[in-house]
């Protein structure tokens, strides 16, 4: 075969490929959240709920984070989506710095299972400041 | 109004970087290098006004209105200098290889990129719709640094501290950067204003690719490397990401291209001083983009 047909035959190759490549990734983006890791706007929704905290917390500083009754957040034991909810709550509080320890006098819950915050209360000595529902609360150590 | 105000807190970015590399290169009589230069002034821009402003903001305070005055004085001055340098440099005529490719394989070719751009600009539009915070990294990390400086004010060194290990405190700012710049402009957290430097960043590079090959080879080659990068899907997703990848790309293709270019002048004193230090500059930019192990 002459050089320039098999040229021709290259660039038609590219030029469907490159075709279906951009089409194939249009329909996937329009019909179908899963390209997105976030899916829905779960940032604008974190942000929304945690607006109810901020009359509530320091204007700046660092505050502590819980997740559950086991204590401070140890991110490489913790599933992703505890992780991911962690760094949500972070990005609606800023400027206030959270850590994932409780040796601050606010403290953060975002509690995955609601039915262990008595339990929380008693063993960490926590008093509720807020409760936003959902899970979302702000809590000051009793002993400070 | 939003979209307005967003957009036109990045024009000082883009006209100081416009200026800079467009000047450099027409006082160097690098007259090929014109339309790279036009790609080139996006990253330009955007360091320069992100490494001021994180200057500034570590001397005095992030949300001070007088630093856009500095920086509006400092573009005009730049404006001034480059006329006052450039008058007298008469504009040479551009000269360019043959293209042996027939013209109607370009207009195919051309044809081709047009349709598939409009439908790579309409994905990158549904992605910033799907997620315009941006993708986990995003929130996570870089537009986080950005509502800590931008909210945290006169004391936004404090929401930086380094006892704390799993926030990446360490990573670089030029991202972030720019965009508390641009929300302190505009005086409000916007998610317009990541999404536009995501999209200046996919499709500035994009642009760079082309305007590089195109000046250096045919422009139907230049079409088809642009084509191919474009209808990658990864490219597009990252690139509306909001991540600091593409910006990555971005420099580190600014600095092959930089590279070239010094291999291809280097015979002309000034012009190697003056590439070798823009060079320089971009590989320093990279550092500021993207911190990796």
């Amino acid at each position: 075969m002459k050089p320039k047909i098999l040229a021709l035959i290259g660039l038609l190759f590219i030029l469907s490929m490159a075709s279906l490549s951009s089409r194939r990734f249009m329909n996937i983006v329009m019909n179908n959240s899963e390209v997105t890791q976030a899916g829905t706007d779960i940032v604008s929704e974190m942000t929304k709920k945690a607006e109810c905290l901020q009359d509530f917390m320091p204007k700046k500083g660092i505050v502590g984070y819980l997740v559950n009754r086991e204590g401070p957040l140890p991110l490489h034991t913790i599933d992703k989506t505890e992780i991911q909810y962690y760094h949500l709550t972070q990005y609606a509080l800023s400027p206030v710095v959270i850590e994932d320890s409780l040796d601050h006098e606010y403290i953060v819950g975002h509690l995955n299972n609601p039915d262990e915050l008595g339990d929380i209360i008693t063993r960490f000595r926590l008093s509720v400041i807020k409760d936003c529902g959902n899970g979302l609360l702000l809590f000051k150590q009793s002993d400070q | 109004m939003n979209l307005i105000y967003s957009f036109l807190s990045l024009v000082v970015p883009l006209f100081f970087g416009v200026v800079t590399s467009i000047s450099l290169i027409w006082h160097y009589e690098i007259y090929q290098s014109t339309l790279i230069g036009v790609f080139l002034s996006i990253g330009f821009g955007i360091g320069i006004t992100s490494i001021l402003y994180f200057v500034w903001s570590l001397v005095f305070s992030p949300n001070a209105q007088a630093y856009f005055i500095v920086e509006f004085t400092l573009a005009l001055s730049l404006l001034m200098s480059s006329y006052l340098i450039l008058r007298h440099k008469p504009f040479k005529s551009l000269e360019r290889a043959k293209d042996y490719q027939s013209l109607w394989i370009t207009l195919f070719i051309g044809a081709f990129f047009i349709f598939n751009l409009i439908i790579v600009l309409r994905s990158f539009y549904q992605l910033t719709l799907n997620s315009p915070n941006g993708q986990y990294d995003a929130y996570a990390i870089w537009n986080l640094r950005a509502r800590f400086i931008f909210r945290g004010g006169e004391n936004w060194l404090e929401t930086f501290p380094n006892t704390i290990g799993n926030q990446h405190y360490d990573y670089p700012l030029l991202l972030p950067g720019i965009v508390a710049r641009s929300w302190s402009l505009v005086d409000q957290a916007t998610k317009i204003i990541p999404a536009i430097i995501a999209g200046l960043f996919t499709f500035g590079t994009a642009g760079l690719l082309f305007s590089s090959i195109f000046t250096f080879r045919t422009l139907s080659q230049a079409l088809l490397a642009t084509l191919i990068l474009i209808c990658t899907p990864a490219y597009i997703f990252w690139g509306s990401s909001q991540e600091a990848d593409i910006p990555l790309s971005f420099y580190i293709l600014s600095t092959c291209i930089l590279l070239f270019l010094h291999n291809l002048f280097g015979k002309d004193q000034k012009a190697f001083i003056f590439l070798a230090g823009m060079a320089a500059f971009i590989i320093g930019l990279v550092g500021l983009a993207r911190r990796k192990k």
